[in-house]
């Protein structure tokens, strides 16, 4: 702050009127179309110096409040004045005090105005906020009420109110992040109003033929406004589509995966279940394991319920044998759950190394070997001949090394990417070019499997060179 | 010679800083204010001004008015057998007022200080320029409307310390400075303002309640009936700043027209256009972090702010009552005259300077990662901010939003809104980062620089490298590129344009031409003294037709007060 007094050539108990003089006299030497930089900060000068000076004024006066109060336009009433008989008992004179009771009717002419046209005419046929003042503070209380405690309030009242009041430009002083946020949950608290589910299952997309199901919403919501329960989860795991539901409305309530800005009537810890759990993407959470879980052990249990009932029915004339029948339900049964274990490995297993090469991991080698070393050691135990099983191995890993190239080029538009759009079709690619190849040979015995180590070696290798960048800082200069 | 214009929607002025000060021109039917209008006559001669306007009821599909609305787009209008773009109308209207200027000062002029709306964007500001270019002048500098009639009007009372409120209605342009003068420095403080609200609006509102109440529509009349009608209403609107109530009378086409208004039913018309001007005032206001009460005065220029209800809304709001400039319709232009001097430096004028601000904040596109590691994208991250003091220059910080990154756009915008979706894109820029560096040392530094021209210089600089980027804004889409100017320049020269002598002569048959649609009863005669005006023009007796223009004048006015 010195320099801003010695560049005006200023003593530090300077008035006003002599920063002007000050300011005046060198403008003229510095003159903003001469020279920009000078008179830049021959402005900032200024500028901080009358700050100063009017920040000195404002701490001489302070310890006499009795007299500024009233007329400084900054202060405010507390804002924990919630009851305006609260605010009416204070100080009955003071202008000041209507703005409690005038904040609580905006507040309710938002909550209760049917469209943002009913509220933009009751804001503007208010004569109060003619007042420019009165007008700035009554938008500043209006809005920290609200951030201390957000109401039902639709999205399209609340833009009406921000504009009415010129909050809703980026200079206005309020975070946008913060107030966008406020907005979000204002609008899932008006959603969840009965009158207003249709908007709520509109905008999780719950729709049936073009009209919202306001019916499976409330079903829904009530289920969430429980807390976790198994008995539950099992039974709304069986029905996929239920799930996937669960997993929409929690993604809109909590504004796009938002979780600690769910509505306090929602059970969070049971919201969150379905979301990590149910929500569609590639991602294998703990959640997502349990519910696939659940459902492999319940269809695991029906088979075995189903094989007993069998037995029971078609029972021999000298009675059921048990043991057979145990036997027989205990494999079914035990498949079921190893293959889902198996599928579930793979998955992890595919999302783990193909993770993207900026995550941070803690042995990155493993990870970006892993496919090709894999590979090489399957198809080592096959050609040696004593493993064939092992050839499932190696198409495991082509198919892993495909998803991990496909996932990584993603985005990118290329031809390439494009016709490997999805697995379904990178395969369908796969099977014509290698049965058109053994139409050509005319060959019996085509060599698949070493045609499949081959290629996925080649993808790990041309995804180690397009992140190669990652390999060594050296690589990146291109 | 450097002279100060003010190119109006409605009406245009010019003028010069001479040794009494500001001085305005007058065009050659002897009057200060030229009508911003432009006709095609049928022997394709470019019409400007007065006999335009007067053809824009007679002759309306070769008439065009009010483009300076259309100022920063691609907009074409079709005028007899040439389309012109907004810039090419006013460039024609720069042309008649510079050879006004040139006729009294008897010397060519090379450059002018042209006002444009405060609240101008970047794109109607560079169609401005390119207008001045194609009238073949050098437009020396922009100077923003209201700190124009600030100029003029501070330096005609010479109030020192005084804080003001410049409240400019115009025909189409709504602008509100708040500005201080000290010590001769004319600091403008901030601005604010709508681009599409004036007088012209005011007038639309009066013709829908017209039509609807008469159960009209708008489809029912001819154009050159539904000229008419404008006009009238324009009077209608003019009678209603002086009388309670106002009638109008008369059968145009096929309709009779019989309607009268007062002034509350206007004032209760009006109330959403009021409404409208509610928000530049109070945003201006509180850029300027003053409080009303420390306004010392309110000054209203523009035409459209003789309306009574500009001083309710104004008595409504600051709790005090507006001054009125002596002559809101010159205003404007005095200050552009007194600009241009301070532009020549003029001796006189040496002790006054003038710092002005940029009214839209400028910034670029970021995304913004929250506690729980969402991304929100799309939000506008301000780096001048509006109302500060030009020029400036302003640097900010940006990092990649994602590890490894190895490009960065930069999507540069104008605006005020939070999310840049609703703000106006100005460019792109490419940057190329290090991807093999952490997120915080990939830094780029973005410098945005705003010249007191109101061209915007972007550059950035990644640190780790140094390389620097650089975007000059001077290219928008619906703009003209140097070239293209040149091109046009070239073909507006061949335009035939009548010579300034003769411009009273076409005036007056303009004239009689609109009598001659609004007034049934006179037809007859006035197609008799037309043809007779005709005849004695084409003697070329200079002699005869002077005698005879002060004849055919005096018998229009008698005509036209009769009615």
């Amino acid at each position: 702050m010195n320099w801003a007094f010695e560049l005006l050539g200023l003593r530090p108990d300077a008035d006003v009127a002599d920063v002007k003089r000050a300011y005046a006299r060198l403008l003229r030497i510095t003159r903003p179309d001469d020279d920009p930089e000078a008179f830049q900060r021959l402005h900032m000068a200024y500028k901080i110096v009358l700050a100063h000076i009017s920040a000195k004024a404002t701490a001489a006066i302070m310890p006499t409040p009795t007299v500024v109060t009233h007329a400084e336009p900054t202060s405010r009433p507390p804002v924990q004045l919630a009851l305006p008989t609260h605010a009416d008992t204070t100080n009955v004179t003071e202008p000041v005090v209507h703005l409690g009771t005038l904040t609580n009717e905006i507040i309710r002419a938002a909550i209760e105005a049917q469209n943002s046209e009913e509220l933009s005419r009751w804001l503007k046929n208010r004569p109060e906020f003619w007042s420019i003042q009165i007008k700035q503070q009554a938008a500043q209380l209006v809005l920290q009420r609200l951030f201390q405690q957000p109401q039902a309030i639709a999205a399209h009242c609340m833009d009406a109110m921000l504009k009415f009041f010129d909050l809703d430009h980026v200079l206005s002083g309020v975070n946008p992040v913060a107030l966008q946020s406020l907005r979000a949950r204002q609008r899932t608290l008006w959603e969840l109003r009965p009158e207003n589910h249709h908007e709520l299952a509109r905008r999780a997309g719950l729709m049936h033929n073009g009209r919202p199901e306001v019916l499976r919403v409330r079903k829904d919501l009530a289920l969430l406004q429980h807390p976790l329960n198994w008995a539950r989860v099992t039974l709304a795991a069986m029905q996929s589509k239920r799930a996937h539901g669960l997993a929409a409305l929690v993604r809109t309530l909590s504004n796009n995966g938002r979780l600690d800005e769910l509505p306090a009537s929602v059970n969070r810890q049971h919201a969150m279940f379905w979301f990590r759990g149910a929500t569609g993407g590639p991602l294998l959470t703990r959640e997502r394991f349990i519910l696939h879980s659940l459902r492999a052990g319940v269809w695991a249990f029906v088979t075995m319920l189903a094989v007993v009932v069998i037995a029971m029915m078609s029972a021999a004339p000298d009675g059921v044998h048990w043991s057979e029948v145990a036997r027989v339900a205990g494999i079914l049964g035990g498949g079921i759950l190893v293959l889902w274990l198996l599928i579930a490995g793979f998955w992890w297993f595919d999302l783990w190394q193909g993770m993207p090469e900026s995550t941070p991991s803690r042995w990155p080698w493993l990870r970006r070997l892993a496919i090709p070393l894999l590979c090489v050691l399957s198809f080592a135990m096959y050609e040696t001949g004593n493993a064939p099983y092992m050839r499932w191995l190696v198409m495991m890993c082509f198919i892993a090394a495909m998803r991990k190239f496909r996932r990584r080029i993603a985005g990118n538009g290329s031809f390439f990417a494009r016709i490997t759009a999805s697995t379904p079709a990178f395969i369908w690619i796969s099977v014509w070019i290698i049965a058109a190849l053994s139409r050509a040979q005319g060959m019996e015995d085509f060599p698949l499997i070493p045609i499949l180590a081959l290629a996925t070696f080649a993808m790990s290798i041309a995804d180690l060179w397009r992140h190669r960048a990652y390999l060594h800082p050296r690589l990146a200069r291109n | 010679m450097i002279v100060g214009i003010d190119l109006g929607t409605t009406h245009s002025l010019v003028g010069h800083y001479g040794e009494e000060g500001p001085q305005l021109f007058r065009n050659a039917l002897g009057e200060y204010l030229t009508p911003s209008v432009i006709s095609v006559d049928d022997e394709g001669h470019m019409l400007v001004g007065a006999p335009a306007r007067d053809r824009l009821i007679s002759h309306p599909n070769t008439s065009v008015a009010a483009f300076k609305r259309w100022m920063g787009t691609a907009r074409e209008v079709q005028l007899g057998k040439r389309s012109f773009r907004p810039e090419e109308l006013s460039a024609l209207v720069l042309r008649s007022l510079l050879a006004d200027a040139e006729a009294a000062l008897g010397e060519k002029v090379q450059e002018a200080v042209i006002s444009v709306p405060a609240y101008f964007s970047d794109a109607q500001r560079k169609a401005t320029r390119a207008a001045g270019e194609l009238a073949g002048i050098k437009v020396e500098r922009l100077i923003n409307e209201p700190t124009a009639a600030a100029l003029a009007y501070g330096l005609q009372e010479r109030k020192e310390g005084s804080r003001f409120l410049i409240f400019d209605l115009g025909g189409g342009t709504f602008d509100v400075s708040v500005l201080e003068m000290f010590e001769g420095v004319v600091e403008v403080h901030a601005s604010a303002g709508d681009n599409y609200l004036g007088g012209e609006d005011f007038l639309d509102v009066l013709q829908t309640a017209c039509l609807a109440d008469l159960k009209l529509r708008a489809d029912d009349f001819s154009p050159v009936e539904r000229g008419l009608l404008r006009r009238r209403l324009e009077l209608v609107k003019r009678s209603l700043s002086q009388q309670p109530e106002v009638s109008v009378e008369g059968q145009i086409g096929k309709h009779d027209i019989v309607w009268r208004i007062d002034q509350d039913r206007f004032l209760q018309l009006a109330e959403p256009l009021m409404q409208r001007m509610r928000m530049p005032l109070e945003r201006a206001l509180r850029d300027a972090r003053l409080r009303p009460d420390q306004l010392d005065e309110i000054v209203l220029v523009g035409g459209a702010s003789r309306m009574p209800l500009v001083s309710r809304l104004i008595a409504r709001m600051f709790g005090k009552l507006p001054l009125r400039h002596v002559n809101p319709d010159e205003a404007i232009a005095l200050g552009a005259c007194v600009a241009s001097g301070l532009k020549s430096r003029n001796a006189k004028l040496d002790e006054v300077i003038l710092t002005d601000v940029c009214p839209y904040t400028l910034g670029v596109e970021v995304g913004q990662r929250d506690a729980q590691g969402h991304v929100q994208n799309g939000l506008f991250s301000p780096i001048i901010q509006r109302n500060s003091v030009v020029p400036i220059s302003r640097e900010s910080s940006y990092y990649p939003l994602a590890e490894r990154q190895a490009k960065l756009s930069l999507k540069i915008y104008q605006g005020e809104n939070p999310m840049v979706d609703n703000n106006i894109k100005l460019g792109e820029l490419e940057i190329t980062l290090n991807p093999t560096l952490p997120i915080a040392k990939n830094e780029v530094v973005v410098r945005f620089t705003y010249d007191i021209n109101g061209v915007l210089q972007v550059e950035a600089t990644p640190k780790a490298s140094g390389i620097r980027h650089e975007l000059m804004l001077q290219q928008n889409p619906g703009l003209l590129s140097d070239q293209e100017i040149r091109a046009r320049l070239a073909a507006l020269s061949e335009l035939k344009i009548h010579p300034r002598a003769k411009q009273e002569n076409i005036a007056l048959l303009a004239r009689a031409e609109r009598l001659f649609e609004e007034h049934l009863s006179a037809r007859q005669v006035l197609q008799q003294w037309i043809s007779h005006f005709r005849q004695i023009l084409e003697t070329q007796d200079e002699r005869v037709i002077l005698e005879h223009r002060e004849n055919f004048s005096h018998a229009l006015d008698s005509l036209e007060a009769q009615v």
